[in-house]
């Protein structure tokens, strides 16, 4: 047996200057920052702008995204694409009800998900999310003069999974690896803690174009933790808009169903230039289809009052959820550009008792949070930063009568699992259907289907006998996985996940392939590259960690059978053959496994010593 | 994974007892984080995220657990053979249920009014504690019988639990 050459070690890719960028992927603007030597940074294009509107225009043979398709908006309405972070994970009767099929010509996918026709063909949110996604990837690339590493997308708190996932499918079909969903709340967070370093709880109150959040976080040691989060999808700057837009058809004494499109969309425009003006001034004039009047903010105030009750209604929820009280909040900051709203600050300060903290751009501030922790999952922070998110939603099962039963309840710290055991209640039973919601109410029709599988291949007993355990995990991105298996026979059982909203697989490789396509790029070529990424990587890891821990976890009959599936890989590293490559890759991750276990037992023994000596006499929370 | 099948007091390095110090307790739970947290392997391997994930999930369902004085005292029953099915347990005493619907009548007929029924709230709290002090005593000595008395007072403590629980409903509604 040959000894693993061990004297040189070779170097962690992460010894060197690696980039991974934190992306707010927005409802109306998107930013991309980056962290370049400790300080987060968002970048700009040479114009200076920060924002990029999250707009789409799809020509014939070219996609514009941003500033430029922004301009078609009025000019070619019906192949230019704003909001459709709104779209995503909602099925086809969910876009009706946003009205989008009453700006664009809509149809369905094979899952029922809403597709917006253009002159470059049918969009899903996913693609259309996708291409805003490679815009800023491109513009980044540009910035740092080289691939990136990954990125941390954020996405509203209040995203259930279906949400989540369509964010990850587009990342995935532009190319970008997702080191972390972040939520936007938490992002905020952590570009304040770094800035203030202050310990605590902190109060992120987020309102946003279409979305409003409330988290509450405690910061320790290093640690966020998100002790409780609330909110409203469907709550946001563009309801102020609406509720403007409302006024001017009272007092111009219109009718809103004989608007056409492009008045309708002028009608928007008016009321949400109006809404701006009022941040600082006290009273305007608008004008709209020859009718002229003034408006003033305390009319406006006025108008928006509910929202704001609405608003302070889950603050106060979020508090009891967390058992907190108002005097223990130490800092309130505000997100989202409806918080420049002098009513929002008002109402906020008001409740809170205090002055909200607002001197981090709050177009930016959710960017530069998540570019600060893309960096650190990079392993490159020169501190220590750690997340502990909570899932937003509880998650359930359908019982008898259309009833739901919760089986991780929402504030969860994830990631987090549970198991649930189902029997049979037939005799000769071998298969059966669990449906997985998500939401608080009590009734399946109320909330948000998941996922319907199928347990199949279960041993026919009984009725009772067979003894089917479902272990529902949440990941750290608050994404579900399930595995079952039946207990009284120990047979792993096959599952068939099929989810009720998304995309299927085949429909996202037939994206991915297409935006190759579009790039003249082989994604042969690009596996085989990204195969043998993984491949370096893995090799370079586990020769350091058999350099380290060895002699403290493996016999040396382990060790060698690790070195012969490491020497495997290494002989067949330069192959153009990912199919083989993936394989001695799974090979040598099999060999490891234990190792790998191992070694994590060990941190776990390890982080106990170290507090028993330090932490023990004055632990406090 | 060894250190998974020890039992939730074990992981974190507490000794087997109802009466747990919190701040220990989350103390540890955040030192221990800091080590498995699967974004503490992003910039590693798949394979060690996967098992960092399984680490996470189990430590973040045992923090839960031992955290809540209702749950750690499933758990601690269940350690010690004594297994609680909240679904078939029904026969609690006439004096306690006849308690049970006095509660309910009240939060029926406070409806919505916020003061109210946190005053009933506070109440039931206070009926809490005192179960929890009870149980406190009853584990410092493992016998049958003070498990099977022990078993009662979990009874009843779900039952205040789903009494709060429905009044947190209502004042955030």
């Amino acid at each position: 047996m040959v000894l693993l050459q061990i004297s040189e070690p070779n170097q962690l890719p992460a010894n060197k200057q690696r980039y991974a960028v934190g992306i707010d992927l927005g409802t109306t603007n998107s930013v991309v920052a980056i962290v370049n030597e400790d300080w987060p940074l968002a970048i700009a294009d040479p114009n200076e702008n920060v924002l990029v509107p999250s707009i789409v225009h799809y020509q014939q043979n070219n996609i514009e995204v941003g500033e430029v398709a922004k301009q078609a908006v009025t000019y070619d309405p019906l192949n230019t694409i704003y909001s459709i972070k709104r779209l995503m994970g909602r099925d086809f009767g969910e876009a009706k009800r946003l009205g989008f099929d009453r700006i664009y010509h809509l149809s369905t996918s094979a899952n029922n998900l809403p597709l917006i026709k253009t002159q470059a063909g049918e969009k899903s949110a996913v693609q259309i999310s996708a291409d805003i996604l490679s815009f800023l990837k491109k513009r980044a690339q540009k910035t740092v003069g080289m691939e990136l590493s990954g990125a941390v997308i954020t996405v509203p708190a209040y995203f259930d999974d279906a949400q989540r996932q369509a964010t990850k499918d587009a990342a995935a079909v532009a190319g970008l690896k997702v080191l972390r969903l972040l939520n936007e709340p938490t992002a905020a967070a952590i570009a304040y803690g770094l800035e203030s370093g202050g310990e605590g709880m902190h109060v992120v109150f987020d309102l946003g174009g279409g979305t409003f959040d409330i988290s509450i976080l405690h910061f320790k040691q290093g640690i966020f933790e998100v002790i409780a989060v609330g909110g409203d999808s469907a709550l946001g700057g563009d309801d102020m808009d609406d509720l403007i837009a409302n006024w001017i058809i009272q007092q111009a004494k219109l009718n809103l169903d004989l608007l056409s499109l492009t008045e309708k969309r002028k009608l928007l425009l008016t009321a949400k230039a109006a809404k701006e003006e009022l941040t600082t001034k006290l009273e305007i004039t608008i004008d709209f289809n020859k009718w002229q009047g003034h408006f003033t903010r305390r009319e406006f105030n006025k108008l928006i009052e509910p929202l704001l009750i609405k608003t302070l209604k889950y603050c106060q929820n979020a508090l009891q959820d967390a058992e907190l009280q108002i005097k223990d909040i130490k800092d309130v900051i505000l997100v989202g550009g409806a918080t420049r709203t002098p009513a929002v600050q008002e109402y906020v300060a008001k409740f809170f008792q205090k002055k909200p903290l607002a001197n981090i751009d709050p177009d930016q501030v959710v960017a530069l949070g998540a570019a600060i922790q893309a960096n650190a999952l990079l392993g490159q922070a020169s501190g220590e930063l750690l997340l502990l998110d909570v899932l937003p939603l509880s998650l359930g099962l359908e019982t008898m009568g259309g009833l739901v039963e919760k089986i991780i309840y929402r504030n969860a710290t994830i990631p987090t699992q549970k198991s649930q055991q189902f029997t049979t209640y037939k005799d000769g039973q071998t298969g059966m259907i669990v449906h997985i919601v998500q939401g608080e109410r009590e009734l399946v029709q109320d909330c948000r289907s998941l996922a319907k599988f199928e347990l199949k291949g279960i041993p026919p007993m009984k009725a009772g006998m067979a003894k089917v355990e479902v272990i529902f995990q949440v990941d750290a991105d608050g994404l579900l996985s399930v595995s079952a298996k039946e207990l009284s026979t120990g047979i792993e059982s096959k599952i068939n996940v099929m989810p009720s909203y998304g995309l299927t697989e085949k429909e996202i490789t037939e994206m991915l392939q297409a935006s190759f396509d579009h790039a003249k790029e082989d994604i042969q070529v690009r596996q085989l590259r990204e195969q043998q990424v993984v491949a370096e990587h893995l090799l370079v890891v586990v020769k350091k960690a058999l350099q380290e821990d060895a002699d403290k976890y493996l016999s040396q009959a382990e060790k060698n059978k690790i070195i012969a599936s490491l020497q495997h890989l290494e002989t067949i590293g330069t192959t153009q053959d990912s199919l083989k490559l993936k394989q001695a890759v799974t090979e040598l991750e099999q060999a490891t496994q234990i190792f790998a276990e191992r070694r994590m037992d060990g941190n776990l023994r390890e982080a106990l010593q170290g507090v028993s000596i330090e932490e023990l006499p004055h632990a406090k929370d | 994974m060894l250190e998974l099948n020890k039992n939730y007091f074990e992981l974190f390095g507490l000794s087997l007892s109802f009466q747990v110090d919190l701040s220990l307790l989350k103390s540890n739970y955040r030192q221990i984080l800091l080590k498995v947290h699967p974004d503490k392997f992003a910039h590693t391997t798949e394979q060690e995220r996967r098992i960092a994930l399984q680490y996470t999930a189990l430590i973040n369902e045992a923090y839960k657990t031992l955290v809540s004085p209702l749950h750690r005292a499933i758990y601690f029953l269940a350690l010690h053979g004594v297994s609680i099915n909240l679904e078939n347990n029904t026969a609690m005493p006439a004096e306690f249920l006849l308690e049970q619907i006095n509660f309910r009548e009240a939060i029926e007929t406070a409806e919505e009014n916020e003061q109210k029924l946190l005053i009933i709230a506070s109440e039931i709290s206070e009926l809490k504690q005192t179960i929890i002090k009870n149980l406190t005593v009853l584990f410092e000595k493992i016998t049958e019988e003070n498990l099977s008395k022990a078993k009662q007072f979990v009874l009843k403590l779900t039952f205040f639990e789903k009494l709060l629980a429905d009044i947190k409903e209502r004042v955030q509604h």
